[in-house]
């Protein structure tokens, strides 16, 4: 039977011949005839063309949004790969040093007030101060100038040995004698002092409180030894309510006295905080250097805990980022106020907002 | 427990993204291949834009074979990407040049990742197809190319765009070629050869 003798193929079997859709007997069926039927073989040009045009419309539009991907992902150089699967990486913060005293008024945290206020009269004469004395950083007793109160106790646990000697006690003696005299004054006027100096010197910082916000600030400072890469683990010293991260890297020769430095810094610290806590607002904007050294702009979620304890404040913050390595390791916590903690990450400075608990 | 979803072979998972969809698939194989394939245009007079060029373009085919269930999960998706860019290159090289692809040293390969349809996606009268498409309108624009394009039934066709039923949509589409048929016709006479 001559190709000619047969009807024409129909626009769905074209279409389909030309998609790839006939099983291998049918379209060889169609090659047979349109081998022979020039109209056929024009028609089926046609719809060559049309799919292929149809095509690489479809085509162009998904290039498009694929280009538009590449370039709002971030550039080739970032580690895709390594970005994804470090879906947490553990930044652990943990507030430690010298607190200063209150910018507040006296009567918002009154027992954080009788524990400073009692700290000298409390203390026996000549008896040799505890170990766990506070011991304010050198930056920060350059920075700030506190009250004579407060200049006498950290005076006499600065300059505490185990031995002690007769001229520390006598110094703590004349402390608790002034102190005494000067519990005649109103502990308002000494806050306000205090805060007045507190203010000045922490003008480079520029981490000013809400209008809603308490009159309140502390200012510890932070020694960087508690930041360590790896993954989160049990606490080694269960005495101690830190979180603790195993590090694949090897620990520091001065890494037990760095955490020696650091409890005794926190004991002294915490009594001044206050009893109720603040709360990281959980939303922030970061811009921090990723592993491949480019900023990467964007919104961050980072779940914060900050847990207190009668002998340390801890600030856990958990993060998607890629850092580690040395912008890890140089993370410090900066200041805390009661409305914001400063951070420096990656040579950056990040304020991080804080909203007070409303039961306070 | 193991989770099993980490032990899963990359490519598997890159081809289970573009099945449901996922065009970030995309991007992670771009990535990957990025460096090898522009290292091969470097070699064969082809530029770091034109590697990028072809490694998108490879991409969406890989893209449509999956999508149309054509693609036979066999070789590596870096093997697949390679061989398609280098014909992709070797067609290009042979239009620039004006000569016969089979003159051309990479010609000793098959050409076995590129569709007859492939073959002439760049010709002069698909850009008009394409062109005339732009201008169709909706939903003869969508229609054509989730038939076309992404090969759809037309039951699913008819889901998709809302259609009564899988007749309705065949109705629909058999109005949208021709209105496309009629807009190429008055633009370009010479296409009417039937």
């Amino acid at each position: 039977m001559n190709a000619a003798d047969v009807p024409h193929i129909s626009s769905e079997t074209l279409e389909d011949f030309v998609l790839e859709k006939l099983p291998p007997d049918e379209r060889a069926s169609v090659e047979r005839h349109v081998a022979t039927c020039a109209s056929c073989r024009t028609t089926l040009e046609e719809e060559r063309q049309l799919a292929a045009g149809i095509r690489s419309s479809g085509r162009a539009a998904l290039k498009s949004r694929l280009a538009e991907s590449l370039v709002t992902s971030g550039q080739e150089t970032v580690p895709w790969g390594k970005i994804l699967s470090a879906a947490a990486v553990l930044m652990l913060i943990t507030g430690i040093g010298l607190v200063y005293r209150w910018l507040t008024p006296v009567e918002q945290f009154p027992q954080v007030v009788e524990s400073i206020t009692h700290t000298q009269a409390d203390k026996a004469p000549g008896a040799p101060p505890p170990a766990t004395e506070p011991q304010p950083s050198r930056r920060l007793q350059e920075k700030i100038s506190p009250v004579p109160a407060l200049t006498e106790q950290t005076a006499s646990g600065t300059d505490q040995t185990p031995s002690g000697t007769g001229q520390s006690a006598s110094r703590t003696k004349q402390t608790a004698s002034r102190t005494e005299q000067k519990a005649s004054r109103s502990e308002q006027t000494a806050s306000d002092v205090e805060g007045m100096r507190l203010k000045d010197a922490l003008s480079e910082e520029k981490v000013t409180a809400g209008a809603e916000t308490p009159e309140v600030a502390f200012a510890p400072t932070v020694h960087r030894s508690i930041w360590q890469t790896g993954q989160l683990t049990e606490n080694p010293e269960p005495d101690q309510d830190y979180l603790w991260l195993k590090s694949d890297q090897q620990p520091a020769p001065h890494a037990a006295g760095a955490q020696m430095q650091k409890r005794q810094d926190l004991a002294g610290a915490v009594h001044m905080l206050p009893r109720t806590i603040v709360r990281v607002s959980p939303l922030l904007e970061l811009p921090l250097s990723g592993t491949a050294g480019r900023t990467r702009a964007g919104t961050y979620e980072i779940p914060t805990h900050i847990t207190q304890s009668p002998d340390s404040v801890v600030f856990t913050l958990y993060t998607d980022l890629p850092l580690e390595g040395q912008a890890l390791r140089d993370a410090q916590l900066r200041q805390v106020t009661p409305d914001s903690v400063v951070l420096t990450i990656g040579g950056r400075s990040i304020s991080y907002r804080l909203s007070l608990p409303a039961s306070r | 427990m193991k989770a099993p979803l980490l032990f899963m072979d990359e490519d598997a998972r890159i081809l289970d993204g573009i099945r449901t969809g996922d065009e970030t698939a995309l991007v992670k194989l771009y990535r990957t291949n990025r460096k090898s394939i522009t290292a091969f245009l470097l070699r064969n007079n082809g530029t770091a834009d034109d590697a990028e060029d072809m490694l998108q373009e490879a991409l969406i085919i890989l893209w449509e074979r999956v999508r149309t269930g054509r693609h036979e999960y066999g070789a590596k998706l870096s093997t697949f990407l390679f061989g398609t860019v280098r014909n992709l290159w070797l067609r290009r090289l042979a239009r620039k040049r004006r000569e016969s692809p089979a003159t051309h040293p990479l010609e000793e390969y098959p050409d076995e990742t590129l569709s007859p349809l492939d073959q002439i996606i760049d010709d002069e009268q698909t850009k008009a197809v394409r062109s005339a498409l732009e201008t169709l309108g909706e939903p003869c624009r969508t229609l054509l190319l989730l038939f076309y394009w992404e090969e759809l039934s037309m039951d699913d066709i008819a889901r998709r765009l809302g259609f009564a039923n899988a007749d309705t949509a065949k109705s629909k589409k058999y109005q949208c070629k021709k209105s496309l048929k009629d807009l190429l016709t008055t633009r370009s006479p010479h296409l009417e050869r039937g």
